[in-house]
């Protein structure tokens, strides 16, 4: 079984017999096969549909190919290749949005459009109780603004980025079992302040 | 009863006096994996992911490609990676237009008209041809060099090089570089290898530092044609460990020009 440093020998030797010269199809196809799987993976977890995942894809390796001679040996290839696919990603989103920004300019002379937008009538609440949830959603907001740094953003990244346990471990650069203590005492903490009926959102 | 996006509205309310000032650089999100970045800056990107969805979703590619092996096709159909090959193979070798092929020679008498048909014809194909070369020139141009010239070398002294010919490199008029193969007799068993290229007064011409055995158990030296006048070169390899170098082996070489009769 090759080790992680004879891979990456094996993939220096191609890359330098690509940029000699050398066995380039053969070559250009290994390099292809090796890292197109994880590149359309890349596209596709930021969100991108299928077809552009594909068209995405094919334009970060087809720029990989074209700089292969800016790539300097002393680094990872992996890494080089993520700040292409990186920056491909960062290209489309501009345009996406200059497109889309371009599209919503509207002719002075167009109509009107029909009166305000619909909101939902107001729940029939009373005063008293309108009050009472101000209240609790105050003492919410100073529980969570009063939690340890690292917890605070532990809380963060599982509710409002909704990530597993080994995604919120990566990106903070802790261990999961950290994780899911932090989530335990958060959880805690908030029943402790507040009651248990806050408590249950924390999992 | 408490609803979870008021918890989710809490909780954004607490990020909003931690935002990072800008997106991390993807060189920067890789430092950051990496850890190759002070506490403080590591403290200030921490911050940005837990507010940006985006750059998170970018970091957690990157440590997906940094835990993966070497799985080509596993999760792709082979039908599925043959065709996306041939897709980039498209872009990456554009094949060339028909080349012309002149009209035949008649003896036969020829319509006024057909003359003129002809004539025009004839005129289009020839800046046909004139196109077609000019389009080979660039994309030969545009390609990178095939096939440099190459040579593999066995220690002076050693049977294989007792033959001059063998330590010769040809280097025709448009090679812009060279291949030299270093084919060491002993074990290799330094963490890394320096190589010393000599001319035939001695002087050093070019350095390679640093260099690892490729799987062969050989060392494979690009060179450009600058540095490689015609005439004999002595090559040597040393074995580094720490701050030292240890001699190995040596190697010949004798470069010529490829119009040129060999010696």
């Amino acid at each position: 079984m090759t080790t992680s440093h004879d891979d990456d020998l094996g993939l220096r030797n191609i890359l330098a017999e690509l940029r000699a010269g050398v066995g380039v199809e053969t070559n250009s196809q290994r390099v292809f096969e090796l890292h197109y799987p994880w590149v359309r993976r890349f596209f596709s977890r930021l969100g991108y549909a299928a077809a552009d995942c594909e068209d995405l894809a094919q334009d970060t390796l087809g720029r990989v190919f074209s700089q292969l001679e800016s790539f300097r040996d002393e680094g990872s290839f992996k890494s080089w290749l993520f700040a292409v696919a990186a920056n491909r990603h960062r290209n489309e989103i501009r345009r996406r949005h200059r497109e889309k920004r371009n599209a919503a300019e509207v002719p002075i002379n167009a109509p009107a459009e029909d009166g305000p937008p619909w909101e939902p009538p107001a729940p029939d609440v009373s005063p008293a109780q309108a009050a009472f949830e101000n209240e609790r959603r105050e003492a919410l907001a100073q529980a969570i603004k009063e939690l340890p740094r690292q917890m605070g953003q532990v809380l963060a990244l599982r509710i409002v980025q909704d990530l597993k346990y080994r995604e919120i471990a990566a990106v903070l650069q802790i261990s999961i079992e950290t994780v899911k203590a932090h989530l335990s005492q958060a959880r805690q903490r908030l029943r402790a302040e507040l009651g248990d009926d806050y408590g249950e959102w924390v999992d | 009863m408490p609803s979870r996006p008021d918890l989710t509205e809490a909780l954004r309310a607490r990020l909003q006096g931690e935002r990072y000032a800008r997106h991390p650089l993807p060189e920067e999100l890789v430092a950051y994996h990496e850890q190759r970045i002070s506490s403080d800056e590591a403290d200030e990107i921490r911050a940005h992911l837990v507010a940006c969805p985006g750059c998170v979703a970018e970091l957690l590619g990157l440590a997906d490609l940094s835990e993966e092996k070497d799985d080509s096709g596993s999760e792709v159909a082979r039908a599925e990676m043959d065709a996306a090959w041939q897709r980039q193979r498209a872009r990456l070798f554009p094949s060339p237009p028909a080349s012309f092929t002149p009209a035949r020679k008649t003896t036969a008498p020829i319509h006024p008209a057909w003359a003129a048909a002809a004539s025009l014809g004839l005129a289009a194909a020839l800046l046909a041809v004139v196109a077609i070369a000019q389009w080979r020139t660039i994309a030969t141009l545009s390609q990178p060099l095939a096939n440099p010239p190459l040579v593999n070398l066995a220690p002076a002294g050693s049977v294989r090089q007792e033959s001059g010919e063998a330590s010769r490199l040809l280097l025709s008029a448009n090679a812009q570089r060279a291949w030299v193969i270093l084919n060491p007799a002993r074990e290799l068993s330094s963490p890394s290898y320096d190589v010393d290229l000599l001319d035939s007064k001695r002087r050093l011409v070019l350095r390679f530092q640093g260099l690892q055995p490729s799987e062969a158990a050989n060392f494979r030296l690009e060179i450009p044609r600058t540095v490689l006048p015609v005439g004999d070169y002595r090559i040597l390899l040393f074995a580094r460990q720490a701050e030292s170098r240890q001699f190995q082996e040596e190697f010949d070489l004798r470069v010529r020009s490829a119009t040129s009769p060999a010696p």
